[in-house]
């Protein structure tokens, strides 16, 4: 039904196949500055499998290897059905306080995306605080040349500029609580 | 008098200035490509051309350089001018999803992969009218001509296979199964054998381009997405989309001789005309970094304009 009604909007506003977008790669950053040491903030989001400690639609995220690459977590949600999603640690560098993983399996249902690689690094401001930064690199939900609403472009931005929001602005929380 | 001489001796050196070794990055997320003269390590322009440019082909001589633009679906056509300047004088329309993009030697056709149609559009280089479209596997990515411009080479990604058309009869002469989503490709004339990255199965497939066959399949990083080859044939370089790496391969001998970290997400890679350096353009930290072919170490970095993808045949001589 939705997606019917998808394709009578596309109708009714004349978009046809060669005006729609092409599978181009989408990218985020988001940032947060925390108050705190990179020492402090590393500690806190250093753990492959410890991100359900400072994220809150996380509930568990246990892994298989810790934080060697290649390490396979397992996200469980905090949403109806406890959905998962599967990713795995593709480089890790504890001396420059970053980390670099893609999700395996996710259904896009519960993340708009594909073929989705990620950065989580802490970096010193210079004023004795710290920047963290979460990078993504993916592609819409739906790579067909006209994809319906709620897997294009803009949903899975939006997607995942919402969990990095909600994932940065907790752990500043986190970290700055005395 | 003599003021008009030295405007002219000046006019002749600034020409000769941009005749060095120019590097064409297609900047997905500003809708540009940024032209980077590789000898002095500088941006000279920022050239705007159609929505999210990923393809870009040089063509030889490099007076004329191609652009596909997949949210446009059209390909740019930019020509550099007697005074080193660039000027975009064309945009057509190329298919449904025009991606990978190349030339023949001869510099006369520009070929164009249609993501979506399945279809490899042939444009005239001049004219940019299309003269032929041919039937190719899902998902048309990488392209490469043999040196005597008789064969096209296409990678199809989704179908897991090469495909090799004859340019005079417009005839597929054989579809040669290669690794899992393989996307780009490089002409390689020792041997000769054609190298191909096989993105979904973290290998690069070397191919007999006379046999038609696949005669090799090397490990590499994970996501591989373009390869670069010595002009000796002794080394080649494979972008790792997933492993921020170039994975560095004895060609002779097929051994891994190295695995570099690059900027995040390494995509197009091409050796410089002099040997010296490998080019990778880094779409998730947006700079181009150089690797000294003989040392393997990143020898510079330099920062471009958002998501540099540079896939294809992206260096002028």
């Amino acid at each position: 039904m939705k997606l019917l009604l998808a394709a009578a909007v596309a109708l009714a506003l004349g978009i046809s196949a060669a005006q729609a977008h092409g599978p181009t790669r989408q990218k985020m950053i988001e940032s947060v500055d925390i108050d705190k040491p990179v020492d402090k903030v590393w500690a806190i989001v250093k753990d492959f499998d410890g991100i359900a400690k400072w994220h809150p639609v996380i509930a568990s995220s246990k892994a298989t290897k810790g934080n060697e690459p290649g390490s396979v977590r397992t996200l469980v949600l905090k949403a109806p059905g406890n959905p998962e999603i599967i990713e795995k640690l593709l480089t890790y560098s504890d001396a420059d306080h970053t980390y670099h993983y893609e999700i395996k399996t996710v259904d896009v249902k519960v993340l708009p995306i594909q073929n989705y690689t990620s950065w989580l690094k802490v970096e010193d401001d210079g004023h004795g605080g710290s920047t963290v930064e979460w990078k993504g690199a993916y592609y819409r939900g739906d790579q067909r040349n006209d994809p319906v609403p709620e897997l294009n472009d803009d949903a899975a931005n939006a997607a995942v500029k919402g969990v990095y929001r909600a994932g940065l602005d907790n752990l500043k929380k986190i970290a700055e609580a005395p | 008098m003599k003021l008009a001489l030295v405007c002219l001796v000046l006019a002749l050196a600034s020409v000769s200035a941009h005749a060095g070794t120019l590097a064409y990055l297609t900047e997905q997320g500003a809708d540009s490509v940024a032209v980077v003269d590789v000898d002095s390590w500088k941006v000279l322009e920022q050239i705007k051309v159609g929505r999210k440019p990923a393809g870009v082909a040089v063509a030889p001589g490099g007076e004329r350089i191609f652009v596909s633009n997949p949210e446009s679906a059209t390909v740019s056509a930019i020509v550099r001018g007697a005074d080193g300047r660039h000027k975009v004088v064309g945009e057509v329309k190329a298919g449904q999803g025009p991606l990978g993009i190349a030339t023949d030697r001869a510099g006369k056709q520009v070929f164009v992969a249609d993501w979506y149609n399945d279809e490899v559009h042939v444009l005239d280089a001049a004219s940019l009218k299309e003269t032929r479209v041919f039937k190719v596997g899902r998902s048309p990515s990488g392209m490469t001509t043999s040196p005597d411009d008789r064969l096209l080479f296409v990678a199809n990604r989704e179908s897991d296979t090469v495909s090799v058309i004859e340019l005079a009869s417009g005839q597929t002469l054989a579809t040669i199964p290669v690794g899992k989503a393989p996307f780009g490709v490089a002409y390689d004339e020792n041997g000769p054998r054609l190298w191909v990255a096989n993105v979904q199965s973290s290998d690069v497939s070397v191919v007999d381009p006379i046999a038609f066959r696949e005669i090799r399949r090397v490990k590499v990083g994970e996501f591989p997405y373009a390869v670069a080859v010595t002009r000796d044939g002794a080394r080649a370089f494979v972008t790792n989309q997933h492993a921020d790496s170039v994975s560095v391969i004895d060609a002779r001998t097929y051994a891994p001789l190295a695995t570099l970290e690059t900027g995040a997400y390494p995509e197009g890679i091409l050796i410089s005309p002099d040997q010296t350096r490998a080019l990778v353009s880094c779409w998730m930290d947006d700079e181009l970094d150089a690797i000294d072919v003989s040392t393997l170490k990143i020898s510079a970095r330099l920062k471009v304009g958002s998501g540099p993808r540079a896939f294809g045949q992206f260096i002028a001589p």
